[in-house]
């Protein structure tokens, strides 16, 4: 499998306290990675310096082979391009309407779309979700849920290859929570990466091809999924325990990981 | 106790020279602003409206005030002396080369400076700002550098504004109180003011402008996990530009003395 992240020794610390400590990973590309581990083990730090978004104390991020911090201003531009991100707060813009929040990237990255182009890829997302008749409310009129749907929708807006998704899936109803994952399968059947974090068990077991377990800011484990749930270590089989005992969908391999 | 002290002066010394390169990355940023055709141009247009439009009816209310009061009391004093002449050059001296900058300034700082350090803080706060880089927006361009132009160009032209308020609308308050001949109070004044005089006003509020945006937007940033960091951040914005100005004021008078 291509690499398409390389973390190499990577620290990043909060009033001296580690949040990620010695982090070494290799993340595939073209498929479904998800970071799991017990809240406040570090994942969303993780993601952001993923992403691009935080920067390390110590270390260094590759994308395909380019230093993520040393790249220049148009290779960094190139990047963004490509990869969208959703936050686990929404973080929208509170002061741009839902229209102004989904078209800045596309105004951003593609200036050569009309104004006509803009307004129906935003029509096509916001009808997707269900959220046609809010497109000129600002975020702070809209439920939490639908602030998650818009930030998800943001995040696809410009048809990106790589997507970050710091917990997809919180805080939103049984049928949007659908929809989001038919979106999921829809970007991993058209070859995009997927980088999310998550402790929802019906998400991994039915996404994941490569699992990340942290434990207080530290690498457990990496690795193709169907090896992680296999695995003996025991801080492994406890935290993966501690993730799927309320999923109600299960394969023998977490049946008998459950089961132990 | 010695190495806290050498800590905390270690500190001071390292946010100096992070502010001094936020400085420098926002003079780069704004030099970079005009020739990427940025989406932040909106920013920029709302900036100028908030900062310049919206503060107008403050300014002239001080402008108006400032020059009525400066020409009752001036003539009172000067009356008893019989040098009623000396208004003009008075009225030149402190509202365009001295109290239209800084009272100009700090009219922005309490209105456009905690403004902006209140909303740069919040969107720290809700990860706002980390969208913008999620989304490959430099925060510095699209959010600080239409704030600094915004800023700078408003407190320029509201300076200038003040400045011709003050000296020819307050005339108009005199006259219930004093009466001047207008041909009189006008043709004194135009032979006092002279080039040096707007120069002066327009150079001292440029270096308002920038300082204000610059430090507003500064502390803004700084704000890192609680919204209970704001009101902090805010008050040092306050602070920080007052004395910023001051201290701006003091050097650029001595400068201009020199020549």
């Amino acid at each position: 499998m291509e690499t398409l992240f390389e973390l190499k020794n990577i620290f990043l610390y909060s009033n001296d306290f580690p949040i990620l400590n010695n982090i070494s990973l290799s993340i595939p590309a073209a498929c479904s990675t998800v970071i799991t581990g017990h809240s406040g083990c570090g994942k969303s730090t993780l993601l952001k310096v993923l992403a691009g978004i935080m920067l390390p104390d110590a270390g260094e991020v590759f994308y395909l082979n380019s230093n993520l911090h040393t790249m220049s201003e148009k290779q960094t531009h190139e990047f963004k391009k490509i990869n969208g991100f959703a936050f686990q707060d929404s973080a929208l813009w509170a002061n741009k309407n839902i229209f102004e929040n989904l078209s800045l990237p596309l105004h951003f990255h593609f200036p050569e779309l009309s104004k006509q182009e803009i307004l129906s890829k935003v029509q096509k997302v916001l009808t997707f979700v269900n959220l046609m008749d809010s497109m000129y409310l600002r975020p702070a009129e809209l439920s939490i849920g639908e602030r998650k749907l818009v930030s998800m929708m943001r995040a696809v807006i410009c048809d990106p290859t790589i997507v970050f998704m710091d917990d997809p899936t919180t805080t939103i109803d049984q049928e949007m929570r659908k929809k989001i994952l038919t979106l999921m399968k829809n970007l991993k059947h058209n070859r995009a990466s997927l980088v999310m974090v998550t402790n929802d068990p019906e998400i991994i077991a039915s996404m994941c091809d490569y699992l990340v377990l942290l434990k207080q800011g530290m690498l457990i484990a990496a690795g193709p999924f169907e090896e992680i749930k296999k695995s003996q270590n025991e801080e492994v089989r406890a935290i993966l325990s501690s993730v799927f005992e309320n999923a109600n969908t299960f394969d023998q391999d977490i049946l008998d990981l459950l089961n132990q | 106790m010695i190495s806290k002290i050498g800590t905390i002066a270690l500190q001071r010394i390292s946010n100096f020279f992070y502010a001094l390169g936020f400085f420098f990355h926002v003079l780069k940023e704004t030099l970079l602003f005009l020739k990427r055709k940025q989406v932040g141009f909106k920013v920029l247009v709302m900036q100028i409206f908030f900062t310049g439009v919206e503060a107008i009816s403050i300014v002239s209310l001080l402008a108006l005030a400032l020059g009525a009061v400066i020409i009752l009391q001036g003539l009172t004093i000067l009356l008893q002396f019989s040098q009623t002449q000396y208004i003009y050059i008075i009225l030149i001296m402190i509202i365009t080369k001295e109290l239209g900058p800084i009272l100009t300034a700090f009219i922005i700082i309490a209105r456009s400076g905690t403004a902006i350090a209140t909303e740069l803080g919040n969107m720290v706060v809700s990860h706002e700002i980390e969208a913008y880089t999620a989304v490959g927006i430099n925060p510095v361009s699209y959010l600080v550098v239409p704030r600094f132009l915004g800023v700078t160009l408003s407190l320029v032209i509201l300076t200038l504004y003040f400045n011709f308020f003050g000296l020819f609308a307050s005339f108009l308050i005199t006259q219930l109180f004093i009466s001047i001949p207008f041909d009189e109070y006008f043709d004194n004044l135009l032979s006092v003011l002279n080039l040096s005089h707007i120069l002066s006003s327009l150079i001292k509020s440029l270096v308002f402008g920038m300082i204000i945006s610059i430090v507003s937007s500064y502390q803004g940033f700084k704000v890192r996990y609680a919204s209970t960091e704001i009101p902090q951040v805010v008050i040092k914005a306050v602070v920080q530009s007052i004395a910023f100005c001051v201290i701006a004021d003091v050097m650029l008078v001595i400068l201009f003395n020199q020549f």
